[in-house]
């Protein structure tokens, strides 16, 4: 039980998004001076005993446990494949990166002694050298309807590509993919940003996420009537209309929203959406402005099981440079549908909230 | 890393809603630092942000197996949203007043008595899980479609 429960523990520290979170809330929560010190803190070095000796050990203690219990690591097996793609992705994320060479040591270690044999269906589907998909006849490719659920969620905190899909990417600078994304924001956003705590997160007095309403770990649903096609995100009952019929973008902003309005176009099998018309976000960990103009390329791949939505972000207010991403989503056809509201959030008082001190 | 580019680099480098993840974000529990309860339940709500399991906690042992005499009582269990739950295989009546549960979960950093929930067991030995998406937990690293 304690050794499950260690793994367990270190399986959610050491995912991906828990560790970037935990890591600024830790140094938050230090400097409100409001809250206790965590009374343990992970060691750095627990678990390496469980490590086999070997050439490269010593970088993956000292590149991995940088954020990681070797422990954790040493609990899991993947392809090589995946420990190809992972190391690259989880070093590139590092504030001070370690040298290539380390790297490459690091993953060579974690592939010689922790790694499983590929299956025959994450052979033919991770194979960058693979025949393509067969294209999907045209009036297929162009129907998007059904419910898709995202796989970017999930794949991201079990750190690897689900089903053999291509890792998905997080939004980076689109004119330099090295550039975390703090870089290319403005003075404006940073400004805007400051007064943003876990504890007064405008979503928890159920502001709507906007345009990230369907980069949640909910699904959503296209639906294709004339004139336009539907987007309708379980999270926060959002939906989007994407206008097929030609028609602009009205002049001027008259109406922000926090959806936008968005007008779309197909080049060949991909769906091309350009929103725009959007209110300035309230006060977010990523703050926006009403010039947020955002680009979709959306398509189907993997025999149009999986839909891929290339996102491009340009915002000359809130961001020095476009930003860029990749994500994808699996077509669920029996997926069943719940009710996502925020009706619950102004009663929801598990406990008293404390207000970190200025 | 300040805690501002930390917590942007979160959103943005991972391309999810740091949000979604809970609305008054998880980071508010420390998962190095758990606790695991057997008690009685004393209610179950069904509801967002959060479905919340309300134990009467008979016994509180901490990471290092030591118990916590001092901390039994009730406490607070938070668990997914509804429509996560659901699509987890619970419903709104998945526990009922008085049914017997072992859970584990993260601390509040504050100290009050309540934890996010890892996984539990029923007392048949049913388990269940929380904030554990790995694939040998629910054999699939995507919420179980029907």
């Amino acid at each position: 039980m304690m050794h499950s429960r260690r793994t367990l523990q270190a399986t959610l520290a050491a995912a991906a998004l828990y560790a970037v979170m935990t890591a600024a809330t830790h140094a938050q929560i230090a400097q409100s001076g409001d809250q206790p010190p965590n009374p343990n803190p992970p060691s750095e070095s627990a678990g390496v005993e469980r490590l086999p000796a070997g050439s490269g050990k010593s970088d993956v203690a000292s590149v991995c446990s940088r954020c990681h219990t070797l422990e954790r690591i040493a609990s899991e097996r993947r392809t090589k494949r995946q420990w190809d793609a992972l190391v690259p992705f989880m070093v590139g994320r590092l504030e001070r990166p370690p040298r290539p060479e380390q790297v490459r040591a690091a993953t060579t270690y974690l592939t010689e002694h922790w790694s499983r044999p590929e299956t025959k269906a994450e052979a033919a589907l991770a194979d960058p050298l693979r025949e393509p998909d067969a294209p999907l006849p045209l009036a297929e490719a162009r129907d998007l309807s059904g419910a898709w659920m995202t796989t970017s969620w999930y794949t991201l905190l079990n750190m690897g590509p689900a089903d053999g899909l291509p890792m998905p990417r997080g939004l980076r600078s689109a004119v330099d993919l090295k550039k975390d994304p703090v870089e290319v924001l403005s003075s404006w956003s940073k400004e805007k940003s400051k007064g943003w705590t876990i504890y007064n997160d405008p979503l928890t007095t159920c502001h709507s996420p906007g345009p990230l309403a369907y980069n949640s770990p909910y699904p959503f649903e296209i639906l294709h009537t004339p004139q336009r096609i539907t987007l309708i995100a379980e999270y926060f009952h959002e939906v989007r209309r994407v206008w097929m019929d030609g028609r602009q973008h009205p002049p001027g902003n008259p109406d922000p929203s926090a959806m936008g309005h968005s007008i779309g176009r197909w080049e060949g099998a991909t769906l091309v959406v350009d929103t725009q018309n959007f209110k300035e976000s309230p006060a977010f960990l990523v703050p926006w402005s009403d010039q947020l103009k955002m680009i979709e390329r959306i398509r189907r791949i993997r025999d149009g099981n999986v839909l891929e939505i290339d996102l491009t972000l340009e915002d000359p207010v809130a961001f020095t440079e476009p930003m860029h991403g990749t994500f994808y989503f699996k077509k669920e056809p029996m997926l069943e549908w719940s009710e996502w509201n925020c009706d619950g959030f102004f009663d929801y008082q598990p406990f008293a909230p404390k207000e970190p001190s200025p | 890393m300040t805690p501002f580019r930390a917590a942007l680099a979160a959103l943005f480098c991972l391309g999810v809603c740091a949000s979604a993840l809970a609305h008054h974000s998880i980071a508010m529990f420390d998962n190095d630092n758990s606790a695991t309860l057997t008690g009685t339940v004393q209610k179950f709500q069904w509801q967002n942000p959060h479905c919340l399991l309300v134990l009467d906690a008979a016994t509180v042992t901490n990471t290092k197996g030591q118990t916590e005499p001092d901390k039994v009582g009730v406490w607070s269990v938070e668990l997914h949203s509804t429509a996560i739950m659901m699509r987890r295989g619970f419903t709104k009546d998945y526990f009922k007043p008085g049914d017997r549960v072992t859970v584990t979960g993260g601390r509040m950093r504050d100290g009050s008595k309540m934890i996010r929930l890892f996984n539990g067991k029923k007392e048949d030995g049913t388990p269940f899980y929380g904030d554990d998406f790995r694939p040998e937990s629910t054999g699939n690293n995507l919420p179980p479609s029907p």
